[in-house]
């Protein structure tokens, strides 16, 4: 009998819940777009250079001066107290009144994320998100073996008829699902907010089907338009766990986020983040603190605003004038992304190779939902490129797109001829 | 040794070639080298020409690094390289053209048809695919004809799934592959040498999925494999008489790795050759070298000693 080759020895072993993390092919391509050349419109990267460094240098001499051993120490499980003081004024800032013994302060809202679907998902559980959704809580869940439901959205967010038939269906059947996972404000890919009417509405339904609700807010903050609606927590505290970060408003480096919950949850939470890592960093934690006291992070958020709203803009533009007639495009208030919605028969995960060679990338529609969908679909960064590299980079993608449509009528596809299609010769 | 290891580049396959490249340039340090890593970009000449290696080590995939164009500068430079020429490795990742030269050769390969998206563009090659279908049958694999790690491969099994995986594949390269899909058992052959070739222990893989695609080549788990291939005596004798012919048709030196299917009747049929085998921890090179008795050091070392050897 010929040796088998096991590549690696341990495959049998693992548990079944593995089965759902493995690398992909567009995973792979992604790898080119740290290369210069490309320009990279698929990151969802903060602009942390806008962050003078003296103010960093600033927070960790004060912190380093004033008690090195304690920042070099292990800390208190649920967070450096004095840290949440500050991250309640960031929610206050946003209306979300909130107490220091209602929050722990966790690695990134990362691990939050992680740690609910610890404490909550059994496999084959339910659970509620949208559609599309962030990657990082998908992938998340999953490793839980959940049976994920998904809502689609529209300018308004949610469909809240959608989501009242899934809870009812759900709930008829004797599978009542553990939460609904949404993130209201400039939503990760889609850019879309929700409506105040339908906060209260979503939260009307939880309460009708008594149901937990998850808000990830990790963009908030960053409004740069429109009014702002009240965070889900300010209206309901008895259901929603509260996720928040400084990623984007101080530094995604220093890795801390926060969980506000319902006591007896954030008790199931603070053992859970006990046995993942004892303690968020200590350090980072104070330096933060430092920051956050002695440091202008209003005018900061205020600058990245600025910032960001004019690169948004520039995406917008762009694609207004190279791509109105063949794509539709969601149109944030804020956040870091604006959602491009190609017809049908472009699958933009096929079509990256193509503008991966025509240097530039994008993330493709299908990874932001559980199961195949979105695939016509993808997201689009603002926040990392300046704007005369957005326009490029959307103008390269315009040439991309339309090549991809005058192939896909060479091959059958019923499609109306556009203004300026690109010759063969263009590309 | 001065050797300087390309890597990463800007095909597809970078995140491939860098961990082959890695774990070559770790090789070479053990070995005693004095190594220098290169992730390709536009001051690939004037480093190398300030650098003056002694010898590149390719562990480049893909584009650029596979096709016959690094090779030619390295040419224009005097710098030696590991791996087979220009020719060869023009010809090697062009499936379209080293089944040509198959045939020239008399060496099996399944039949297929070449099409350029020119033909769908401005000569309405779509109302061809049904005469394809029919010459050829079905299943069909359709692929681009220049393009690694199986990247754009789908398999059409009937007429209609026809038009999409040829404007899939077009998304890799301005030129597909219409192959008949040949149903048996895939083995990946390695040969080592210039003038008396060496052909290591036969890889057999048998991936979970439909074919051995991108997901199952890099996913440990996804695909199984045996070395040797559990082949009948004769049959692996005859598969290595065939891999053997196909290198020296393609003018190979140092290095291939030529992927063939054995059908149901027993007869090797050659896929593709292959003139720069990953050498990633779930690569077959390195398996079958392993299967040799080779380690993956020892293998870097074989392949450096038979780069030099070419120049001397």
């Amino acid at each position: 009998m010929s040796p088998r080759f096991t590549l690696d020895p341990f495959s049998d072993i693992y548990a079944h819940r593995t089965q759902s993390m493995y690398t992909s092919e567009i995973r792979d391509m992604l790898a080119i777009t740290a290369r210069p050349d490309i320009i990279s419109l698929a990151g969802g990267l903060p602009y942390t250079q806008a962050m003078d460094p003296e103010t960093i240098a600033r927070s960790v001499r004060r912190v380093l001066a004033e008690d090195h051993a304690a920042a070099l120490q292990y800390g208190p499980t649920d967070g450096f107290a004095p840290l949440k003081h500050c991250l309640i004024e960031v929610m206050r800032e946003e209306g979300t009144p909130c107490f220091p013994e209602d929050i722990i302060i966790t690695n990134g809202a990362q691990q939050a994320l992680e740690m609910i679907a610890k404490i909550f998902i059994n496999p084959g559980d339910h659970i509620i998100t949208e559609a599309p959704s962030y990657v990082g809580a998908l992938n998340s869940f999953l490793s839980y073996q959940p049976n994920i439901h998904t809502i689609p959205m529209d300018e308004g967010g949610m469909v809240l008829e959608e989501l009242r038939k899934v809870l009812s269906g759900l709930t008829a059947s004797g599978k009542a699902p553990k939460f609904i996972y949404t993130i209201p404000n400039f939503q990760n890919p889609a850019g879309i907010t929700m409506s105040a009417e339908r906060r209260f509405g979503l939260l009307e339904l939880a309460h009708d089907y008594d149901c937990l609700v998850v808000e990830d807010n990790p963009y908030g903050m960053l409004r740069f338009e429109g009014a702002a609606c009240p965070t889900l927590r300010s209206l309901d505290e008895s259901r929603v766990i509260y996720l928040g970060t400084l990623s984007k408003i101080f530094s995604a480096g220093m890795r801390i986020g926060w969980a506000a919950a319902p006591h007896p949850i954030l008790d199931k939470l603070l053992l859970a983040k006990q046995a993942a890592d004892l303690c968020s960093s200590t350090f980072t934690q104070m330096v933060a603190h430092s920051y956050f006291t002695s440091e202008d992070w209003k005018g900061q958020v205020q600058q990245l605003k600025e910032i960001y709203r004019s690169r948004r803009d520039a995406m917008l533009g762009a694609l207004q004038e190279h791509l109105s007639g063949i794509a539709e495009w969601t149109h944030p208030e804020g956040g870091l992304f604006v959602w491009a919605t190609f017809p049908d028969f472009i699958k933009t995960s096929e079509m990256l190779a193509a503008a991966i060679d025509a240097k530039v990338a994008y993330v493709p529609g299908g990874g932001f939902f559980p199961y195949q969908e979105g695939e016509s679909c993808m997201r689009l960064n603002f926040s990392y490129s300046d704007e005369e590299t957005i326009k490029e980079g959307i103008k390269r993608l315009a040439k991309v797109a339309k090549r991809e449509i005058s192939l896909a009528r060479a091959l059958g596809h019923k499609v109306p001829r556009l203004a300026e299609e690109p010759s063969r010769d263009d590309r | 040794m001065h050797i300087a290891v390309l890597m990463g580049g800007r095909s597809l396959e970078r995140d491939v070639s860098l961990r082959s490249g890695r774990r070559v340039s770790n090789a070479l340090g053990v070995l005693g080298h004095d190594v220098l890593d290169l992730d390709v970009d536009e001051n690939l000449v004037p480093v190398l020409q300030r650098e003056r290696p002694e010898l590149v080590y390719i562990a480049l995939h893909g584009k650029f690094g596979e096709d016959g164009t690094v090779q030619e500068l390295l040419e224009i430079l005097d710098i030696p390289y590991t791996g087979p020429g220009v020719f060869s490795s023009a010809i090697g990742f062009n499936k379209a053209l080293s089944k040509e030269i198959f045939l020239r050769e008399s060496i099996p390969t399944p039949p297929f048809f070449v099409l350029s998206e020119a033909t769908f563009q401005e000569m309405g090659a779509l109302h061809a695919l049904a005469a394809v279908g029919e010459k050829l049958g079905f299943p069909l694999v359709v692929k681009p004809a220049a393009q690694g790690s199986a990247l754009g491969i789908k398999i059409a099994t009937s007429q209609e799934d026809l038009p999409e995986a040829v404007r899939t594949a077009l998304h890799y390269d301005d030129r597909v592959l219409l192959e008949k899909y040949v149903k048996g058992t895939e083995v990946a052959v390695s040969i080592l040498g210039n003038e008396e070739l060496r052909a290591l222990p036969l890889v057999e893989t048998v991936p979970h999925s439909s074919f051995f695609d991108f997901d199952a080549r890099y996913t440990p788990g996804m695909t199984e494999y045996y070395c040797p291939a559990r082949l009948e005596a004769g049959v692996a004798e005859r598969a290595v008489e065939i891999a053997l012919l196909t290198h020296r048709a393609l003018g190979c030196l140092n290095v291939s790795r030529v992927d063939i299917i054995i059908d149901e009747g027993g007869t090797p049929q050659v896929l593709e050759l292959n003139i720069s085998p990953g050498m990633t921890e779930t690569s077959l090179l390195p398996m079958a070298a392993e299967s040799a008795g080779l380690d993956f050091n020892e293998l870097v070392r074989v392949l450096v000693k038979l780069a030099m050897e070419k120049y001397s």
